[in-house]
Formats: C-alpha cells, structure tokens, sequence
C-alpha cells in the first residue's frame, strides 16, 4: 500500500484527467454527472465528473443530493459492467442466405478515470471468466489503458469492501489512486507510466500530516466497511448450509425474484441470447444480461433445474463466496453494496451471510 | 485466439431418421469442423429462433465431410423447429463443446452402460468406440429403458447390441406394453441382474437426473469406486463455453467443466435440490 505518495489540490486531478486525452490521447470514461443525472460516458472535463454530489444510500434506498453534499461520491447502478460487458450487445448478423458476420466492439484505447477499488476488482473477477475467452469482452477490456482510482474516504452505509479486502483503498491494478482529503488530495502510482503521469502534475511528496490523515481516513472506512463474519468460517458455514432448503427458504423470504441485484452486481456476468428477425428475413443475435434471481434461470424446455426462489437466490450468495473461488481464485462478491441499495425489499446480504452463519456455525 | 466462436457453420442435413415420439436424428455433414469426441455436444442453431445445446449420437467421415449425427428432442423452439426440416435443409452448428467420456482411461476394464430414454444418444458414441477397439475392454454391459417400446432409440441397431462379443444388453420399458416380453421396470433395476465386478468397472450414465441419481446409489451399494463413474448432465445452456454463465451446477460449468463428470467430481453437489 504504500508507495512513495504525493500531495496536490482538487485541480491536479483535474489537470490528470486532462493529460490522459491530451499526452496519451486517450478517451477518458467515468461516471459523468451532467444535467443532474449520472451516466458511465466519456469524460470532457473535471466538471462532469461526480465530485460535488454524494449519494445516499440505505437498503431500498439511494439518492444523489447535492446541498450540503460532503462530496463524497461512491457510486450508482452502473457498476462497470455496463461499459464492458453492456446490458444489451449485438453478437451475430444473419443474412438472409445464411451468410454470418460477428459484431466487432471497437472503443478504441481507454482511460477508466475516479472509478472506485470495489469496481476495480471486480474487472479482476470479471477476467477470471471472460478474458480470452469472451471475445467481446476480451475486446472492451484490453481497451483500458490506464485506469484511476478514487480511494473511498467515506465509504456509504451500504459499503462492506472492508471485509472482502477490495477496498476501501486500492493496492494492485491500477495506474494512479487519489483519495481527496478534507484540505489537499493524495496521489498514489501504481505503475510506471502513473509514476511518470504524477510527475507532470504540480504534486508534492506528501507531508508527515497529510499521511497522517490519510492513514486515519483509511483506517476509520476500513472499520466502517467490516461487517461480515471472517471469511474462513463464513465459508465453512456456507458449505455446511448447501443442502438445508429451509434454512435457505428462510433467509430468501423477502426476496421476490425481481433480479435487480443481478443487473446492479458488478460481477454477474450471466447472459441470455436471443434473435431478433428483420422484415428481410435476416437475424440480429443479441445477447442480454440474465440474472439468477429470475424464474427463466435454469429452465429448460423439459423441466427446470431451479423451480424454487430459494434455489436461485441461494445460487447467487453461495456463487459470490464459495463457487467463485473455484471458478477464479477470489471470492466473486466485492462488498459495493449495490444489490443491498437497488434491491426493491431492502434485502441485505450481509444479514443473511449472518442468518447463514449463526444458524450453521 | 477466439476466432468467431459464435458463429454457427452453416449445415446441410444429409439424413433424418424419426427414432421416436418426438425424438429424431438429424444427420448433417461438414467440411473443417473438429471431429467431436464421445459423450460431447454442439450448439444447434435454427436463425430466428436461437440455439440448443444438442447430444452428439454418431459421427463417421463421408468423403472429405464429417456426418455428425443430433439426436433431438422436440420440446422447445429450436428443437420443434428441427422436426419440420427436411433433407437438404440447413442449419447452423457450433463445437464440439465439452469433455466427454472418459474412455482411454478405462482400456482394460468392464465398462457398463446406463442409458434412460433419449439418454442413449451421447452414450452411442461410446459403443461404437467399444466395437473398434473390442480388444481393449474387458466386458460390455449395456442397460437400457425407456418409458414404452415406442420411446426406445435407434430401435435398428439395438438387437444388434448383443452381438458384439464378450457383451451383455438389458433392456426394460417401465410399465406394461402389450406385445413387450421383456423386462418391465426401471432401468436402474437392471444393475440387480449382472454380474459387475466392481474393481474392474467403469460405468457411464445418462438419462433424467432422478434416473442418474439412483443408479449411482446402487452402483455405489455394488461397490463401485465414485471416480470410476461417469454421469452427463443436462442444464440451461446458451454459450456453451463458459461465459454465459447459465449452465452452472455448483463452482462447475456445465458445458465447458462436463457435460460429462464423475460421481466423485459431484458428490458434493448432486444430492443437493436445485444447487
């Protein structure tokens, strides 16, 4: 965590957002706050960016205020998915002869700029799956040629990255992370062309003082976002769970099947394809996210494998923790929160990771 | 890397036979396509209505075309629409996708085969292999039910079953058929009336999931080891690579991870209700 750091003002990172376009010619994308709405696009200046806004966040709640915003932006529906792996994306057109051509995606060399650690590790979970082997993905992602990270020095109530590890600072796989203190910003490489970026901006070695309250701020998020049981035992409870129906039927009662969780996880990545026929008698195949949550997730035309809401909605807890280590290496879930504020019921994983963990254990 | 591997090749059927009610083999051939192993599967693709994961039941070289054969049953869009085509036709296929059975590893061994109803499909490959290599596997049982007489599959070639040599085939319908005088009851009864020996046997499964699970509970009983069965399973499918995400049973995919696993590879999973 630490490499040497650099102290600067709000109008540093502003200059840093200009250098990606300007030096390296690169489009910068980031969640934009234009005409009082939030979009993932294609950043022109600092001032699109979210920074004098702060959403707040509950379960079954969110809203963006902006008087008397502490300016502590985290984050919104998009996770960024919706730039990678979009909700809808061509894959095939079909001529009428039969005559195929596969959908190129050509975003051309990329910054990502301000997106937050949780969002930057689930692209890590992401390419567990998908890279190389997801050609549209493989493409979206190999665009990216630098990223920036914000470090979340408040992370909202809804924030559990703390006890997953993914946050609330950034430690691999980035170019450059700030973090914005209450007087100075904090700059951070995580490369060499970082190194060299930081460099062009009129930052400082960060004084004794500044470390100091930034070490603070990180320490007391971190605390704020530890709110799950330790993960060894967390895991060993969830296994022993697997076959219990009704301790899963229990845990899932407030849940309707609505999938919002799904579209709002920056890590599900399940997809379903459809075709669309034009007048012409030529086929589009699109393909569209589909979540587990959904009743059309494991039916099959003779059957189906995940009749019951407990069976799907166990499938996407026990796939963050205990399948998606199998499948990638980490546990799939990054702590954003997202599923807790976009579920319609309020249901929060944390409670049941903990309903899970006291009845088992 | 990742040449097209979404694009359907365009095929033209070369040979349809109705097996059954509702379940038909559609042969086609191709030019450049990988030749499938046993117990693998390809993506069918009819335009405009989408893909199906489909059980490979035959594969032979015809000139410089490779004749693959589907067997398939019509229950949804793609698969209904495969009942109205007719030779000359042209659909579009993708893979061959997956790990099939693992049958080099069980040379010298007795292997026994459980099929139920359209479940014999994937397993066919694998007692065509049998008969090209006779010498290099000890005893074959074959074990084969279907709900009525009418229900079976490749009805032309399964007295012919019982003269390969050094082998064994039962085959039961589950109920009483008028004309039937065979055996009437579930496949999995059949596991009673032969003689395994279970350290020298490797057993490949595939039927409806319930019809699996039972036979590999009498299969365990007889003393069989769990790595030296074999099951293929059936899930929602829509990429068959692994990026899709919907086949998923447990951590595994199916598609990519199986169809085909061993008992051992599930155990931890199969008994558990919609996991």
């Amino acid at each position: 965590m630490m490499s040497m750091m650099y102290e600067g003002s709000i109008r540093d990172v502003g200059k840093l957002l200009s250098l990606l376009s300007s030096l390296l010619n690169l489009k910068v994308i980031g969640l934009r706050y234009v005409n009082k709405s939030l979009s993932y696009g294609e950043l022109n200046s600092i001032d699109e960016a979210p920074l004098n806004v702060e959403d707040v966040q509950a379960p079954s709640s969110y809203k963006l205020v902006e008087e008397g915003a502490s300016g502590r932006f985290r984050h919104s529906f998009p996770s960024l998915k919706y730039f990678l792996y979009p909700p809808v994306q061509d894959v095939l057109y079909i001529g009428r002869d039969f005559s195929s051509r596969e959908a190129k995606v050509d975003l051309g060399d990329v910054a990502l700029f301000g997106i937050k650690p949780c969002d930057l590790h689930s692209m890590k979970v992401f390419d567990g799956i998908l890279m190389n082997r997801d050609p549209y993905y493989t493409s979206a992602r190999s665009s990216i040629k630098i990223v920036v990270v914000e470090e979340c020095v408040k992370p909202s109530k809804v924030c559990f990255c703390g006890s997953l590890g993914t946050g609330p600072w950034a430690s691999d796989g980035f170019d450059v992370a700030f973090a914005r203190l209450s007087n100075s910003v904090v700059f951070k490489p995580g490369s060499s062309i970082g190194s060299d970026l930081l460099k062009r901006l009129n930052v400082k070695r960060a004084s004794d003082e500044t470390m100091y309250e930034y070490r603070e701020a990180m320490d007391n998020a971190l605390k704020s976002t530890k709110a799950l049981p330790e993960l060894t035992a967390l895991n060993n409870a969830l296994e022993k769970s697997m076959g219990s129906g009704e301790l899963w039927t229990k845990v899932s009662r407030k849940c309707v099947g609505c999938s919002n969780c799904n579209m709002v996880c920056p890590t599900c990545f399940c997809t379903e394809f459809f075709d669309e026929v034009e007048l012409d008698e030529s086929a589009v195949r699109l393909r569209k996210w589909h979540g587990c949550l959904s009743y059309s997730y494991g039916l099959v035309a003779g059957g189906h494998f995940r009749p019951k809401l407990y069976m799907r909605y166990r499938h996407f807890i026990l796939h963050k923790f205990l399948f998606y280590p199998n499948q990638v290496g980490l546990i799939g879930c990054v702590g954003c929160g997202r599923c807790i504020t976009w579920c319609p019921l309020g249901v929060d994983i944390r409670e049941t990771l903990w309903e899970v963990f006291k009845s088992v254990s | 890397m990742l040449a097209k591997p979404l694009t359907p090749l365009l095929a033209t059927v070369v040979d349809l036979i109705d097996e059954a009610p509702l379940v038909r083999t559609i042969y086609v051939a191709l030019r450049d396509f990988p030749e499938p192993a046993p117990g693998q599967f390809n993506m069918v693709y009819a335009k405009g209505l989408g893909e199906a994961p489909i059980s490979i039941s035959d594969v032979f070289r015809k000139g410089d075309r490779l004749v693959i054969a589907h067997t398939i049953r019509s229950v949804g869009a793609v698969t209904k629409y495969t009942t109205c085509i007719g030779v000359g036709s042209q659909i579009g296929i993708r893979g061959p996708y997956g790990r099939g059975w693992p049958i080099e590893e069980a040379k010298g061994m007795d292997l026994l085969i459980v099929g139920g109803g359209i479940g014999l499909a994937p397993l066919r490959p694998i007692i065509r292999y049998v008969e090209a290599h006779r010498d290099s596997f000890g005893k074959l049982f074959i074990l084969y039910g279907a709900r009525t007489p009418h229900d079976l599959l490749f009805k032309s070639e399964l007295g012919k079953y019982a003269n390969i040599p050094n082998s064994i085939t039962k085959i039961s319908i589950d109920k009483p058929y008028e004309g039937w005088t065979g055996y009437v009851g579930f496949v999995t009864d059949l596991i009673n009336y032969i003689d395994l020996d279970p350290g020298r046997t490797a057993a490949y499964i595939c039927g409806p999931e319930v019809m699996m699970k039972v036979a590999v509970r009498r299969l365990i009983n007889r003393g069989l080891k769990p790595d030296k069965i074999f099951l293929s399973l059936e899930r929602r499918m829509r990429c068959g690579m692994g990026v899709c995400g919907t086949c998923q049973f447990g951590h595994y995919f199916v598609c990519k991870d199986g169809p085909v696993f061993s008992y051992g590879e599930l155990m931890k999973y199969l008994w558990v209700d919609g996991i």
